[in-house]
This record gives structure tokens, sequence and C-alpha cells, in this order.
């Protein structure tokens, strides 16, 4: 579960329907962070009652919002500020408060469930708690830590968005990279394309599993719409069908029982792509980190088909 | 006569960017404090930056009921934005629609500053908001659709 689920508390079977970040954010790097969870009234709509609240917190840095099970709203939001000499921690997290508490005299009928309140050292200990080294983020601002968090909230392994900081939050997944680790994160939660290998990692391969696997050399630039294979042989900086089916390879991981020779592209009727004798066909137009998708799946398909012949066997 | 409505004569209208129009129905006696009370409303336009209540405006018969049907319309409508403006003369208040998406309005508020100074100046916000919020706000304020039985403002 992620950290946040768990220390602001919802009740069982609420469900999340959406989370923001607010990009223009300062980065804050020593001070307060406060998770503040707010239930909203009946028949609110969470949508605009999340964007009305956070927009009377100008140092708000993200939030998620949802329903309970009897479909009433409920939202949260995060905010981050820094301490100085003369505004202790304690203060500084009075004044977050407060300014929570103003925001919702224009709402009487929502009502502040739960507060949570970290310092950097405190956010650190919850990364390191989720097996995440304080050492490897010890450059991020409290802004970034915070929503780090909220990446585990996508579904997303945290460790995996560490590691693909600051660009990419799945470095290990073709996809259409936003160039940001954050914004990578939130819009594939939204457009519900959490790449398969993240998902992945959130549950470790046994080492069974490992044995065999190809190391994947190369990710897939992010690219227009492709219209002809033409087009997408030079988006991948190939030549010819020969040099795209090698760039494939290196693309894909290929589970033990099947190698780099079962990878072919037919150009017969159309542009095909084979796993051994399973082929798939690419429709124009598409990007060609689909096109990666689209080989890894049947790869995917292919292998599992493989392991339950030998299981049968 | 005091007017009564379905609805609570409190209508809170939320959008996205922290705006937000309120209308609350009171009875409020007169200034010069000779008449008898009658039906007022408090009118207040917020802003991130700035919070403006315009106290005991003088309303028209059915004021809280009409702006109720129209923000349910609003909020029903294919294309609200050809709804003729909501308008309240005694008030001073114009509540008209400016744009819409299947999910968002965007509204825009004006209300005269001043309703017996000579040359009028208005004061007034737009923002968006869902259709969801339109609808809770005009049923709070007693509006709805008629028609279909689900609610009808005295």
């Amino acid at each position: 579960m992620a950290y946040l689920f768990g220390v602001l508390g919802f009740p069982d079977y609420s469900r999340l329907t959406q989370l923001w970040n607010n990009t223009w954010a300062p980065p804050i790097y020593d001070g307060v962070a406060t998770a503040h969870y707010v239930s909203l009234g009946d028949d609110q709509d969470a949508d605009v009652e999340s964007d009305f609240l956070s927009s009377h917190l100008p140092l708000h840095v993200g939030g998620f919002g949802g329903a309970y099970p009897d479909g009433r709203a409920w939202t949260v939001i995060l905010q981050a500020a820094p301490t100085e000499e003369s505004a202790s921690e304690l203060t500084v997290q009075g004044l977050l408060s407060s300014e929570v508490d103003r925001a919702l005299a224009f709402n009487t009928a929502a009502t502040l469930q739960k507060e949570v309140a970290w310092t950097r050292d405190e956010l650190l200990n919850v990364y390191q708690d989720q097996l995440v080294l304080p050492s490897e983020v010890e450059s991020w601002s409290m802004s970034d830590l915070l929503r780090g968090l909220l990446t585990q909230c996508c579904g997303l392994w945290l460790r995996g968005v560490v590691r693909g900081y600051p660009s990419c939050a799945f470095p290990d997944a073709p996809h259409a990279c936003e160039g940001e680790v954050f914004t990578d994160a939130f819009s594939a939660w939204v457009e519900r394309r959490i790449p398969q290998a993240n998902e992945e990692e959130s549950e470790p391969e046994t080492p069974d599993r490992r044995i065999g696997r190809k190391v994947r050399k190369r990710t897939p630039p992010r690219t227009n719409l492709l219209h002809d294979a033409d087009e997408l042989f030079a988006s991948a900086g190939c030549d010819d069908e020969t040099d795209f089916a090698s760039y494939l390879r290196d693309c894909v991981e290929l589970p033990a029982p099947l190698a780099d020779e079962d990878i072919l592209l037919m150009e017969d009727e159309g542009l095909m792509v084979c796993v051994g004798t399973t082929c798939t066909s690419i429709e124009f137009p598409t990007r060609l980190s689909d096109v990666v998708a689209d080989l890894q799946s049947l790869i995917n398909t292919v292998g599992e088909a493989y392991e339950l012949d030998e299981d049968e066997d | 006569m005091i007017e009564t409505t379905a609805g609570t004569g409190h209508g809170r209208l939320p959008g996205f960017g922290g705006a937000a129009l309120f209308v609350d129905t009171v009875v409020a006696f007169s200034a010069d404090g000779d008449r008898s009370p009658e039906q007022a409303a408090d009118v207040a336009l917020l802003t991130p930056d700035r919070y403006v209540r315009y106290l005991r405006r003088p309303i028209s018969e059915g004021f809280a009921r009409e702006l109720g049907h129209f923000l349910f319309s609003a909020a029903s409508e294919f294309h609200p934005e050809q709804l003729p403006a909501f308008f309240d003369n005694r008030a001073g208040l114009t509540v008209s629609i400016m744009s819409s998406t299947d999910s968002r309005v965007g509204i825009e508020v004006s209300i005269i500053v001043d309703l017996e100074a000579q040359v009028a100046e208005t004061d007034g916000i737009n923002f968006e908001t869902s259709r969801t919020a339109l609808a809770s706000a005009g049923l709070a304020l007693g509006g709805g659709a008629t028609d279909s039985g689900l609610t009808d403002g005295v």
C-alpha cells in the first residue's frame, strides 16, 4: 500500500479518482511538509472543490482526491513551507494549518479529517522505510519528496521513480516519456498507461524468472505519429527492415526460451513483426514506443505459452 | 409577503482557480428602518486574493428560485452559453454563461456596486466551474428541472 494511503487512514473501499501536481510550487529544501485530508460535503464535486481549496493555498505542492464507498468525495492537499530562524517548525506547521482552515471557511460543508506533518529528516526516514536510501534522495527538495510519495499512490514503485529522477519515471520500460519524472508518472496514471515493466518491479521477480532474461539496451525515443514504414525506420535511426529488426531486438526483454533470431520483421504483406511463428501487423499511424510495447507484449504471450508447454511436458 | 423557496436560499457556486459566488437570501430591514422587513440577499464574490460581500441587496420576487433555475439550466443545457443572462434589476446582479464543454461551464458574474449611484459602476468575476457544481448550487437555491418534477421553488 502507498505510504500516504496508510498514514492518512482512509475507510475501506475508498477509491482514488484524481491526482494533481502543482509544478509552480517553489522548491522547499528545509522546512515542514504537511498533508491535510478533507472530507467534502454531500453532492460536492471533488474536481472543482479540490481545485478551489488548493487555489487558496499558495504553497500547495499537489494532492489527490477520491470517493468513499457511499460516493461522497474526499481530497488530500500536500503543502511544503520553509523554516527560518524566526519561524520554528511548529510555527510553520501552524501557519500551514491555518491556511487550510481559512480556505475551508469558504466551504463549510467540508471537514478536516486528519493532518500529518513531516520535517525533512522525517520524510527521508519515510523513504528509508520504502527501501530508498536517504543518500539517493538527499538532493531532492521536500516538494519533490512529497511528489515522490504521490507517485506511489499511482501504483508506481518508489525505487523505480528514484532511479529515473529527474527525467523519467519508467527508465526500464518503453513508453512515451514526458521528460520529467513526476509529469511522466502522473500523466501515465491519468492516461491509464502505467508501463508493464514498472508493475513487474512493484512485485520483484523471483530469481528463477530472471535467469536467462536479456538485459534491454535501448529505450525508444519519444516520437510523433509515424505514417509509414520509412518514417518508422528513420525514427529509430535505421536504414531498412534488417536494421530495424536489430533495433527492436535491443529494445525488448527476452525470456529464456526465446532468442534474438526469433524476432523477425516481414514486409511481404504490410509490415509485420513476428516472434517465432506468431506475428502481429503494424498498423499506421503509430509511434515507435507503441511498436516496441506491442512486440514486448507478443514476446510475453509467446514466452508464457512456452512455459506452459514445458510445465505440461 | 416573505418569499419561501423549495431550496435553502443559500447558494454557493465554487469554481476552478479558487473563485466562487455566494448568494444567501436573508430577511432584512431597510437601511432607513421605517419599512417592514423584506427579502434581501447577501452576495459575495471570491477569488484567491479578494473577497467582497454586498449585504442586504433588495431582490425581486422569486429571486432565489429564478437564479436556481438559471444555474440548473446552465448545468443541463447542451449549449448553456445560448441561455439569456440572469438579471435581477433590484439587486443589480447579472449572471451569464460565456462558454461550455461537456463537463465545464464558463460563467461571468457582475454586480452594480452602488445601486443609488447616477453612473453605475460594476464589480465582477468570471470563472470556470463544473456542471455538477452548477446543478448543486441551482438545487440549493430552489431551482431545478420543473418538467421532470425534480423541484419547484415557490
